[in-house]
């Protein structure tokens, strides 16, 4: 278990370009355990772009990542996920097409293999996804309900549902209440209260 | 809203899932009732029923291969050109005396490694759309098939290279006649299909695959490999083209530049009759299956009342429009709730 201020997450003079736009420019940044870090700045200064680098969605173009210490290169998503970051997206990374544990499980569901094939274990999948939303006191009609019938609050407790069920170390939230109707913004700011109770680690966005 | 109207909404909104999966069964059963009352001795004589599935043998392949690269939200317009290409180069194979289960591999790995290849030129050259490099690769494959062969029909396979497209299974064990016998290419339609819908309903690669057509940005954040997903599904759309010629060429004992001409359309019609989304994420494996048996019963009912197959194209062109318009309605409805 990592002491209370153990720094668990740093960006060395992280810089990214898009072709001929700067939308990082030697950025450093420290994340410690416990701490409740916010990231504010107009439209288009690069909030999103620095998330996105820290999660592995974005190789940075110059300046390095380093997770409790130790320098780390990360190729996609599942690198970060790996090192015990988790983010929530501003466009909330869902597939509407399928049901709420399927998204929260999605990359990695838990599975019964059979040589190179792995099956599904949905009966798993439905049991933890009822556990940890009752856990999280997140009402839905059930853990089979495609993400698509659900509202803009709903939707994104469950992408803060899915950045918790992992026992991250550090969530990242994007603008977590940007998209929502304003009846629905308090509803997850609950939650993320509740959440900072429980959990170590945030990293919230709020321009 | 008072109790009881709300609980007939509710029921009427538990249905609309039901419908989603099993309507188009519903518009199969309903054109099989049809045609029987209007073709009492013939359509559902044995005779005729096998006929319609030997019609449909190579098609289903070519739609299931088609189906999953739509629920990518992706396209292929090459399984048809795949198709000859892999008949072809069995034709050239079997004629230059190779041993009955190399013939039959041929197809197979020929009609992979044409999916490979549409899979790592949409994922490697960042094609904008896989419509783009399957048009391409439309030209590139059915041109290659004519340069190897010269253009020309090449025939005359042995009947272990004709099994799965010709082979019948005998039932007289069963107290039936010997006409009443199973197309061995039914058999394997069943199969297939079979593997497919437990590849598509419960293998984690089947559900990324809906999840990549759902939102391909939800499933990268996830840390799926999308470019890989998309490179098996485009080989795997070409493996099922490679069946198809197999199958084709017990059919017909030939190779000829003409096979699984503009057979795309009718693979991209079947998977959008059984209610697969151009959108990607949406469709079934029992859907298509419907799909193309009711392109195969349309076709072969016409041909029974001798209406000609240019009414054929009409109809089967207004129930593609039909069957579009019909999930827009109930788009519409699902989200006015
Ligand atoms: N994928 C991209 N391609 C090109 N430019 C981008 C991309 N993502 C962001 N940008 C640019 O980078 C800058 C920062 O954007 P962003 O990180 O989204 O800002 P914020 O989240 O703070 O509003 C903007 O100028 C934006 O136009
Ligand atoms: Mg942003």
């Amino acid at each position: 278990m990592s002491s209370a201020n153990q720094l668990l997450l740093e960006a060395k003079n992280v810089t990214k370009y898009f072709g001929t736009i700067t939308a990082l420019e030697n950025v450093n940044l420290k994340i410690h355990a416990g701490e409740c870090l916010g990231v504010v700045g107009d439209n288009g200064a690069g909030k999103t772009t620095l998330m996105k680098v820290l999660s592995g969605l974005y190789k940075p173009s110059a300046g390095s990542l380093h997770f409790e210490g130790k320098e780390k290169v990360l190729e996609s998503p599942r690198d970060s996920q790996n090192l015990g970051l988790e983010m929530v997206y501003q466009d909330l990374a869902l597939a509407g097409n399928l049901p709420i544990g399927e998204n929260i499980f999605l990359g990695r569901e838990p599975t019964t293999n059979l040589g190179l094939l792995k099956f599904l274990d949905y009966k798993k999948i439905k049991e933890l996804t009822e556990a940890h939303l009752g856990k999280l006191k997140i009402n839905v009609k059930s853990a089979d309900q495609k993400v698509e019938e659900l509202s803009g609050g709903q939707r994104q407790a469950v992408a803060i549902a899915r950045s918790t069920a992992f026992n991250a170390k550090v969530v990242i939230m994007d603008e977590p209440t940007a998209a929502l109707a304003i009846k629905e913004v308090g509803k997850v700011l609950d939650l993320i209260n509740s959440l900072k109770k429980n959990w170590r680690r945030r990293n919230c966005d709020q321009s | 809203m008072d109790s009881k109207d709300q609980d007939k909404d509710s029921l009427y909104l538990k249905l609309i899932p039901y419908f989603e999966k099993y309507g188009i069964l519903l518009l199969l059963v309903i054109m099989i009732v049809v045609m029987h009352f209007l073709q009492p001795d013939v359509f559902l004589s044995w005779r005729n029923v096998t006929n319609v599935f030997k019609q449909i043998s190579w098609q289903s392949m070519l739609a299931l291969g088609v189906f999953m690269v739509i629920v990518t939200a992706g396209i292929d317009l090459s399984v048809g050109s795949i198709m000859m290409l892999s008949l072809m180069i069995l034709a050239i194979v079997a004629k230059a005396g190779a041993p009955w289960y190399i013939v039959v591999i041929t197809p197979l790995i020929a009609g992979f490694l044409c999916g490979l290849f549409n899979g790592l030129g949409i994922t490697l050259l960042r094609m904008p759309h896989p419509f783009i490099m399957t048009l391409g690769t439309l030209y590139i494959f059915r041109g290659t098939g004519n340069l190897i062969s010269g253009g020309t029909p090449i025939s005359g396979f042995t009947d272990e290279v004709r099994y799965l497209g010709h082979g019948r299974i005998d039932l007289t064990w069963l107290g039936l006649e010997k006409s009443q016998y199973l197309p061995v290419s039914l058999v394997l339609i069943a199969i297939v299909y079979i593997i497919f819908w437990i590849f598509m309903n419960k293998t984690r690669t089947g559900k990324w695959i809906y999840a990549i057509g759902g939102n391909p940005n939800a499933a990268r954040a996830s840390g799926i490999n999308v470019n890989k997903i998309l490179v098996i599904v485009y080989s795997l759309c070409g493996f099922l083209s490679g069946i198809g010629a197999l199958i084709l060429a017990g059919r017909t004992d030939s190779g000829y530049p003409n096979a699984g001409l503009q057979s795309e359309l009718d693979a991209i019609a079947a998977c959008i009759i059984g209610g697969a989304s151009f959108f990607g994420g949406r469709g079934t494996v029992l859907g298509v299956f419907a799909g193309v048996m009711i392109m195969g019963i349309l076709r072969n009912g016409l041909n029974l009342m001798d209406v000609s197959s240019f009414w054929q194209q009409v109809l089967i062109g207004s129930i593609i429009v039909l069957a579009v318009y019909v999930d827009v309605l109930r788009r519409d409805f699902g989200t006015r709730k």
